[in-house]
């Protein structure tokens, strides 16, 4: 039984609207008494200019600037938020002794918990063993025997490791993993029991937890600064986990303001003040129903932050920019260019001569035109190359910032319940350019190449693909981030569809080449838009591909009314999923292609 | 500062703002302006390298007044009185600055982008021109290619920026949106002006009032003031202009047909597939040159004047047409190219590209013709990469640049073709081989531990190092305490020790000594096959491997050249290289030259050559293909022998062809003294078989110290 949460569902009956008043609230208690006690930390500038479909990030370095219109600001808060209510996206903070790395996030977390639920482990060359909050040991005869604290894996809500580059890098990742393993085979899931509602009442979830918050800080490698010995470079398998944030030096723009801070004494006791008068305010309820709040606050506080219910969809041309990029970074880019040369050759070797159409790629890629040299430069400034995990990544800082931008833009209004709600809640093409800024800028060791470049790039070559692909398909030639329709993918998929008619899928491949034929066309002498084409090129001959093999069920399944079909297909696609046997390259490629 | 000065200043923050959205890569581009130089001969010239934008406005204020008595008039004839002249002089300076900076970086971003896309243009112009006139010598057509490749790039980019710039592109919208927001004045002109693309040549022509050397540079302005104009207006006015001019050289029939000749020939060439590609019909696109071109200064020609901008610009930017659209396009223009000066857009141009100028320093970069002959030996095929090169070889000159040209050709002809000879110099060694590198663990210090904390220690860490080590790093000190030694790693080599036989000693000295008698050929000797040819290949192939070996080996030994016909030419020591890279260089000139005269010797070059020597190992290689003047034998033969005597110094003998009674006398040196090597009867055969195997050994008792 969580009063508090029954309290709050009792004005509305809607759980959406409680969860975000919630969620606001929370965020802008957080604000409140953070920025009592510390100064804001200054990290990014991002501003996408919607006209020119350009983006302007810019690393603030801990200056705060003018602030100009339609830029989103993001400061240290804001990521420790984000990263709070995003699963799986621990943050790191990197940089010099005494700047505040330590200091803000302690007092982040003694401003949204009880102290009796987070810890703090101040790493050394000694004590590197961050599993000390979870674990107890003795010695006996000379033998060391270590033991679960069951009781604190339900209990300690967030982490934050302190210096953790001295640590093992095993034992953190399994913390971030949210499951300890102990080699006496005893193992256990981190994290608070997330409260749901079931059959009219709570009940509390142990099997999917609110996982623990982790934070994490560090100086300089040794590598980085000599200063810090013992100081050892973050191996890889842990930075590709991480979102590394510089932390940077804020002494001289914040300068003897730092003087004027509040005492840090009852922040959370105020966090949760706050929290009750926001809530009350967005629910329009009153604060003295709310009177056990304390009480409830760990369950409160899983269902505030449960990372399920802030998850956005994806619109289908961000997923397409996100492709693109994804090409454009790979190290290799001349046999990632060849591979999907190879893949809509290998098509129109089985297609072309059945269906009279050509659906190959023969466009050749320079690799000694400049441009790509300049795109090599920045490729090549990456401390390590791009993987899974990082488009991962990508996705949840898109997310991120997505969620930054709207709870600040709903927060301005009188009622931010219902300005929030009514905000779109896609991850946009606009939000996934911001995120790979970020990404690229964590990837890069030293910052003499501008990953924006090619960003901006890519975002200039994609939407003028998509517009003229959209006016050959007839389609409407203006770019629209927000419009769920607009992708390369989609236009051709659609157009085929239509064009079926009575004729069946011979007709939709037959569509589907022309359509091919036309991106070919569309070179426009730029060599880095090569890959992009390439990569549309090789999709959209798998479409073709597919709808070719089989083309018998297809055609049962595509029998009904000519509105239905587009979902009739991706319906026969996501069921040809499930299947065993079902080529691998259907399910790399038609996921993307279809939006599926 | 003066208005020139600040709408260049001006200009380049309207093109980065543009760029910035539409060529982000190219953002930051760095400008250099040269400062105002009123001697220069020039009153501007804009450039690129590629990499840096060079705009150099030398004389402002003649650049001022031509503005205000050339084009404000050309403007107001078309359009009226559309502003104050104050604001439409700094407008139009403005606006052509602009469109000059876009033109230099549209050089990196479309025509030439890349070495590959330079050498294709090559190949497109050299078959273009020579299908032409087939009668043309190879060099002629090389030197028209050199010459008017800069100008077959600029009419890609300035078709790609007129075409862009409007048609409600992207690039249309962005330089409208940068206009508006950046309130350039005077504020109603919203984008750029009709026929800035070809206002840059009506200043150039009102500067120059002699008769054209060539008429290629005049017929191409005439094609731009055709094509880059969007009024019939306006193009009426600017295509009159540069045709009044021409024809005053030429009939103007001739002048109508080679212009639409030039229109229709970017289709000419295309193949079939190349039209589907482009999706133009040939009989379609020549209909509306003719129609556009019959009435250009009429409404009624803007349907067709759009149609071929439309599909020029598809043509000359997708690299599957570009090529064939420029051979084509070429053609007509063949006849009127120059053979000795660069068609250049004065002013306009990619730094190094002078083609001639005298050589002020090895390593001075090569003119146009120069690197246009270096791309066509790479991409025609081998056969006819090798024709051309022996034909520029020899075809000779008196002017320098000629020389340049031919000494390249030279160069890269043996470079390509004559292998590598193998050459072992028998020494075996005790060499250090390092086999990598591994983590050894270093002790940092160490920490006592209380109990109550041992659990809190890293002990799967310290299990793991103890078992990969054998080092304990935990100890139990007493009941109450622990000890922890911290230990890190470093990386550390991995050595080991092997002999070999190492295969070359590069000498510190190498001397080639060449006989350039008239047996040996003739000057034209490149690809001939005569004994003078078979000496090159010799040579080379020994260069070739030395080269590598040295790179290898971290050494730069000198090289000198002497040459022996009716005298001895002796070189200057040159690092081998230097001598090796560049294709003119005085020793290397002295190593190729052909004296054709008699088979003298002068043995006192020994002593001259052993001064420039520098310490150590020496080598020398003699080549010739009969033996020497009597007159001169026996001080050379002593001259060698003397040399022989001397440490560290190997005495190479190569007979062409033949076999000669002063070889068979080297031969008996080579028993005497173990560093004389003869070959005799080498052939090009032998060489091109990689048959030959040189020796060269530096140490040794002769028979007559040991008796």
């Amino acid at each position: 039984m969580v009063h508090t949460l029954d309290t709050l569902l009792q004005g509305t009956e809607s759980e959406e609207i409680v969860h975000t008043a919630a969620m606001l609230a929370f965020i802008e208690a957080a604000h409140e008494v953070v920025n009592r006690t510390t100064m804001p930390t200054p990290l990014y500038s991002l501003h996408y200019d919607r006209s020119a479909h350009t983006l302007s990030f810019e690393v603030l370095d801990g200056k705060a600037c003018a602030p100009k219109e339609g830029a989103t600001y993001v400061n240290m808060l804001d990521l420790l938020l984000a990263s709070l209510f995003r699963d799986k996206m621990p943050l790191n903070l990197e940089g010099i002794t005494g700047i505040g790395k330590t200091y803000t996030v302690e007092q982040f977390l003694k401003a949204i918990l009880p102290s009796d639920s987070y810890r703090v482990l101040r790493l050394n060359a000694t004590m590197s063993n961050v599993l000390q909050p979870y674990t107890e040991g003795k010695v006996e005869g000379g033998l060391v025997k270590i033991s679960l604290r069951k009781e604190e894996l339900n209990r300690i809500a967030a982490l934050f490791i302190d210096e953790v580059n001295r640590g093992d890098t095993n034992q953190v990742l399994m913390l971030q993993d949210g499951v300890l393993r102990l080699p006496t085979g005893e193992s256990g899931y981190l994290g608070l029991p997330i409260p749901r509602r079931k059959d009219g009442r709570w009940e509390m979830d142990y099997e999917t937890k609110r996982p623990v918050f982790v934070v994490s800080a560090q100086n300089p490698s040794i590598t980085k600064d000599a200063k810090y010995t013992g100081a050892r470079r973050t191996d890889a398998a842990q930075s590709n986990r991480n979102v590394t944030i510089d932390a940077p030096n804020t002494a001289l723009s914040i300068g003897a303001s730092a003087l004027l801070l509040g005492s840090e004494n009852g922040q959370h006791k105020e966090f949760l003040q706050n929290f009750r008068r926001n809530i009350s305010r967005n629910l329009g309820i009153e604060e003295r129903v709310l009177d056990q709040l304390e009480t409830d606050w760990l369950p409160v506080y899983a269902y505030t932050t449960d990372p399920s219910r802030t998850q956005n969809p994806i619109m289908h041309s961000a997923v397409e920019f996100m492709d693109a990029m994804l090409v454009m970074v790979s190290p290799e880019l001349k046999k990632t260019f060849d591979y999907e040369k190879e893949i809509s050759k290998a098509w129109q070797d089985q297609l072309g001569a059945k269906y009279n159409i050509s659906v190959a790629y023969d466009g050749t890629l320079t690799e000694t035109a400049i441009s790509l040299q300049m795109i090599r430069d920045i490729v090549e400034s990456f401390q390590e190359e791009i993987i899974p995990r990082d488009i991962i990544k990508v996705k949840k800082l898109a997310d991120t910032i997505s969620l930054t931008r709207r709870t600040k833009q709903a927060l301005q209004s009188a009622n931010p319940t219902q300005a929030y709600l009514r905000i779109a809640n896609y991850i946009t093409l606009e939000d996934i350019s911001c995120a790979f800024a970020i990404m690229l800028h964590d990837k890069q060791e030293k910052h003499e190449q501008d990953p924006v470049l090619l960003i901006s790039t890519m975002l200039k070559e994609y939407i003028e693909v998509s517009k003229i692909f959209a006016g050959k398909v007839g389609y409407n030639q203006v770019f629209n981030p927000e419009d769920s329709k607009y992708s390369i993918g989609n236009l051709a998929f659609q157009h085929a569809i239509q064009g079926m008619g009575n004729n069946g899928i011979p007709a939709f491949v037959k569509d589907i080449g022309t359509s091919i034929k036309e991106l070919g066309r569309l070179e426009a002498g730029n060599e880095y838009r090569k890959p992009l084409l390439a990569r549309q090129i090789a999709d959209l001959s798998t479409l073709a591909g597919f709808a070719d093999q089989y083309t018998t069920a297809l055609h049962t399944a595509l029998q009904g009314d000519i509105s239905q079909r587009t979902s009739a297909f991706k319906t026969f696609f996501q069921n040809k999923r499930k299947s065993v046997g079902i080529p691998d390259i259907y399910i790399h490629r038609l996921t993307r292609t279809l939006g599926v | 500062m003066d208005i020139v000065q600040k709408s260049l200043d001006s200009a380049e923050d309207t093109w980065r703002e543009i760029i910035r959205t539409e060529y982000p890569l190219f953002f930051h581009t760095p400008v250099v302006k040269a400062p105002a130089d009123p001697k220069n001969k020039r009153h501007w010239m804009f450039y690129t390298d590629s990499k840096t934008t060079h705009m150099d406005v030398f004389q402002p204020e003649l650049i001022e007044t031509i503005f205000r008595t050339c084009i404000v008039p050309l403007y107001k004839n078309a359009y009226g009185n559309i502003a104050a002249e104050k604001d439409i002089v700094g407008r139009f300076l403005h606006d052509t600055f602009t469109y000059l900076y876009f033109h230099e970086q549209f050089h990196p971003t479309f025509c030439p982008d890349s070495t590959e896309d330079e050498k294709l243009v090559d190949k497109a112009l050299y078959e273009g021109i020579q299908k032409a006139d087939p009668n043309n010598d190879p060099k002629s057509i090389l030197s028209k290619v050199g010459n008017v490749r800069n100008a077959a790039w600029d009419q890609v980019i300035d078709q790609a920026f007129f075409f862009l710039s409007g048609n409600n592109g992207s690039l249309e919208d962005r330089i409208t949106q940068v206009f508006k927001e950046n309130e350039i004045p005077p504020v109603h002109f919203s984008s750029l002006p009709d026929a800035v693309v070809p206002l840059f040549d009506v200043i150039e022509f009102h500067q120059y009032h002699e008769n054209f050397e060539s008429l290629y540079y005049p017929l191409s302005r005439a094609v731009y003031g055709f094509l880059f104009t969007r009024k019939a207006e306006m193009r009426k006015i600017i295509f009159d202009y540069f045709k009044k001019r021409t024809i005053k050289q030429m009939r103007e029939q001739e002048f109508d047909d080679v212009l639409k000749k030039v229109l229709k020939g970017f289709v000419a060439e295309l193949s079939p597939r190349e039209y589907a590609h482009a999706q133009i019909d040939k009989n379609e696109f020549e209909k509306h040159v003719e129609h556009a071109y019959g009435h250009y200064g009429e409404a009624e020609g803007e349907v067709s004047h759009q149609y071929l901008n439309e599909h020029i610009c598809f043509l000359l930017l997708d690299k599957r047409t570009r090529y064939a659209a420029l051979k084509g396009f070429i053609q007509p223009f063949a006849k009127y190219i120059s053979l000795v000066k660069e068609e250049k857009r004065h002013g306009s141009h990619i730094s190094g590209s002078s083609s001639g100028d005298a050589a002020s320093s090895i390593n001075q970069e090569g003119g146009n013709t120069e690197q246009a002959l270096q791309n066509l030996a790479n991409i025609l095929g081998p056969a006819e990469g090798n024709a051309l090169l022996a034909a520029i070889s020899n075809s000779g000159g008196a002017a320098q640049k000629d020389k340049r040209l031919s000494n390249l050709a030279r160069d890269e002809y043996y470079k390509r073709n004559a292998k590598e000879i193998a050459i072992r110099s028998p020494d075996y060694r005790a060499v250090h081989v390092v086999l990598g590198k591994r983590k050894v663990p270093y002790f940092v210090s160490s920490q006592m531990i209380p109990i109550e904390e041992v659990p809190n220690l890293p002990l799967e860490s310290i299990l793991r190092f103890q078992q990969d080590t054998g080092i304990t790093q935990l100890f139990e000190v007493s009941d109450f305490e622990f000890r922890f030694d911290i230990y890190d790693w470093h990386e550390v080599d991995d050595t080991d020790y092997t002999f070999e036989n190492m295969g070359v000693e590069i000498p510190d000295n190498i001397i080639f000594h060449n006989d350039s008698s008239g047996s040996m050929g003739n000057p034209n000797y490149v690809g001939t096959k005569s004994p003078y040819d078979v000496l090159m290949h010799l040579d080379f192939g020994l260069l070739k491997t030395l080269r590598r070996a040295a790179v290898a080996m971290k050494k730069d030994p000198l090289i000198i050249a002497a040459n022996f016909s009716n005298g001895t030419i002796v070189s200057e020591a040159t690092k081998l290289s230097v001598f090796y890279d560049s294709p003119n260089n005085s020793t290397k000139n002295v190593l190729t030259g052909f004296q054709n005269g008699g088979t003298d010797y002068t043995a006192s070059a020994f002593a001259d050559i052993r001064k420039k020597c520098g310490p150590g190992k020496t080598v020398h290689l003699w080549a010739t293909d009969g033996a020497l003047n009597l007159g001169c034998q026996e001080a050379t033969f002593r001259a060698i022998e003397e040399t022989v005597r001397m440490p560290q110094t190997s005495f190479l003998y190569f007979e062409i062809g033949t076999k000669t009674a002063f070889g068979e006398r080297i031969k008996i040196l080579e028993k005497q003294y173990p560093m004389v090597k003869t070959y005799l009867g080498v052939s090009l055969e032998s060489l091109q078989k990689s048959a030959l195997e040189i020796l060269i050994q530096y140490e040794g008792h002769s028979v007559r110290d040991l008796i």
